[in-house]
């Protein structure tokens, strides 16, 4: 029985890497299928170019690639790859605990120093984003038995209208405007008041160029984990409005913080319905990146020292009736807007891969 | 060579009685056993066995054994107790299958008598 030669089997390898076969077991599977069908032929007196072409003659055009596709197809619906409420609640858990423990470490740091870290402070916390990101990617790339990155089903980077970003951004800053409102009738503890006082003292030394890996990257961490991965495998298993509630729902409870748990609901319900129309993380990214680049700009321009200057717009026009005017007509408007984003949205072809299981 | 529908729907069955009458199997073997067996007739384009193997793999009716094979790693394939009922019931499924469709297709003289009125002598 002829044996190949490591040279010859890297060949065949290589060959098969380039039809673009990157789900490792059936990677193993079709190297072992080719090699043998070689050894088949060179053990009946061929050399071994003649017989790798005469067994590579007898694959269909793409089989190879089809065969891929189907056994994906096939495999595909099962586990964490699709989770569904629960699961997706014990991947909110493990981020909390992921959080939780990088923060063990960093944390009396940041104690000892203070403000003078406070820099520091928001690079540390997008190198926990990272972490955490790259576990996410890792965890699913695992769950989806695929090893090229780029074909990560987590990543869906779909065409969508441009022109709803005509109505995303204003939404955006009318958001801002009436969000700060709502924040008003969450009560608040002293010790809240006190951490996010301590805070504002030290994020008022950085400069907005220490804020610009969070800014892209914890949206980045967001979109994969709670759209790209929970919302897309829970819009197969329940209703849309379920899927997007409960995906808006861990979105909105996994930063830890009561205090921004409405407007992180908020953009969490409007995030997952563009997901829902689009089947595009990019929307959905813009919009928590604008939200966050906004509140980052207010934070570094007005220079917030107390909580109660966070309500820029009601400090900005010094008057209760005003704001809350202000407040309730961006409101309105918001929602004229998200209408016609409905509408635009509307006329796109429905997508197909969300239909129930 | 049989038509594409006719294979495509016993291929499942087709594997899950070799993989019964071994204790352990790789897909090129399975490939070749199916050829063999078959005489010829039954040759599935040469990867189709694999998205039905980890397919039975996924839903925990196979299990794998990875072995080293010079510069490659050979996965054998081999039923679960839980694969092992299944393809006792395929193969059941299928055989009475056969005979239905032995007595579907059997001369029946009713049926000739029938067409006989139609045929003009």
């Amino acid at each position: 029985m002829a044996h190949l030669t490591k040279e010859q089997t890297k060949l065949i390898r290589t060959e098969i890497t380039q039809r673009g076969i990157s789900h490792p077991d059936l990677e193993d599977d079709l190297l072992d299928h080719i090699c043998s069908a070689v050894e088949d032929h060179m053990a009946s007196g061929d050399s071994f170019e003649l017989a790798f072409a005469l067994v590579m003659s007898n694959f269909q055009q793409y089989e190879l690639e089809k065969v891929q596709e189907r056994t994906q197809a096939l495999v595909g619906g099962t586990k964490i790859y699709y989770p569904n409420i629960l699961q997706s609640a014990g991947l909110v858990l493990l981020l909390f605990i992921l959080i939780a423990m990088t923060s063990l470490i960093v944390n009396p740091i940041i104690g000892f120093h203070e403000a003078s870290l406070g820099t520091y402070i928001i690079l540390i916390q997008s190198l926990q984003i990272c972490i955490c990101l790259l576990l996410v990617i890792a965890m699913a790339r695992h769950e989806l038995k695929e090893r090229s990155f780029a074909k990560l089903d987590i990543f869906s980077i779909n065409p969508f209208p441009a022109s709803i970003l005509f109505y995303i951004i204003p939404i955006i800053f009318l958001g801002g405007i009436w969000m700060q409102g709502l924040e008003s009738f969450i009560p608040r503890s002293d010790a809240l008041n006190a951490l996010t006082n301590r805070r504002l003292a030290q994020y008022a030394e950085s400069s907005i160029f220490v804020f610009l890996p969070l800014i892209f990257l914890w949206p980045l961490l967001s979109e994969v984990l709670f759209r790209g991965i929970m919302l897309k495998g829970m819009l197969r298993k329940y209703t849309p409005t379920q899927a997007i509630f409960f995906s808006g729902l861990f979105f909105a409870i996994s930063l830890f913080n009561p205090y921004s748990f409405l407007h992180l609901l908020i953009s969490g319900f409007f995030c997952g319905w563009l997901f829902y129309r689009t089947n595009s993380l990019l929307p959905s990214y813009l919009v928590l990146v604008l939200a966050e680049l906004q509140h980052i700009v207010y934070i570094v321009w007005a220079k917030p020292l107390q909580h109660t200057q966070l309500m820029m717009w009601r400090n900005l026009l010094m008057n209760d009736v005003f704001y809350y005017s202000l407040a309730g007509l961006s409101f309105l408007l918001t929602m004229f807007l998200l209408w016609r984003t409905k509408k635009v949205l509307d006329r796109q072809p429905s997508i197909s891969e969300f239909s129930l299981e | 060579m049989y038509p594409k529908e006719l294979i495509k729907g016993s291929l499942l069955t087709i594997i899950l009685k070799l993989l019964s009458d071994h204790d352990k199997m790789y897909g090129y073997q399975i490939t070749q056993a199916i050829k063999q067996l078959t005489g010829g007739k039954i040759s599935v384009t040469e990867a189709a066995i694999y998205p039905i193997l980890h397919k039975l793999k996924a839903d925990g009716e196979l299990t794998t054994e990875k072995v080293n094979i010079g510069e490659r790693v050979r996965i054998y394939y081999s039923l679960t107790p839980q694969g092992n009922s299944k393809a006792k019931e395929k193969i059941t499924e299928l055989g009475e299958y056969l005979k239905t469709m032995q007595l579907f297709i059997a001369d029946k003289p009713n049926l000739q008598t029938f067409t006989s009125y139609g045929t003009p002598d």
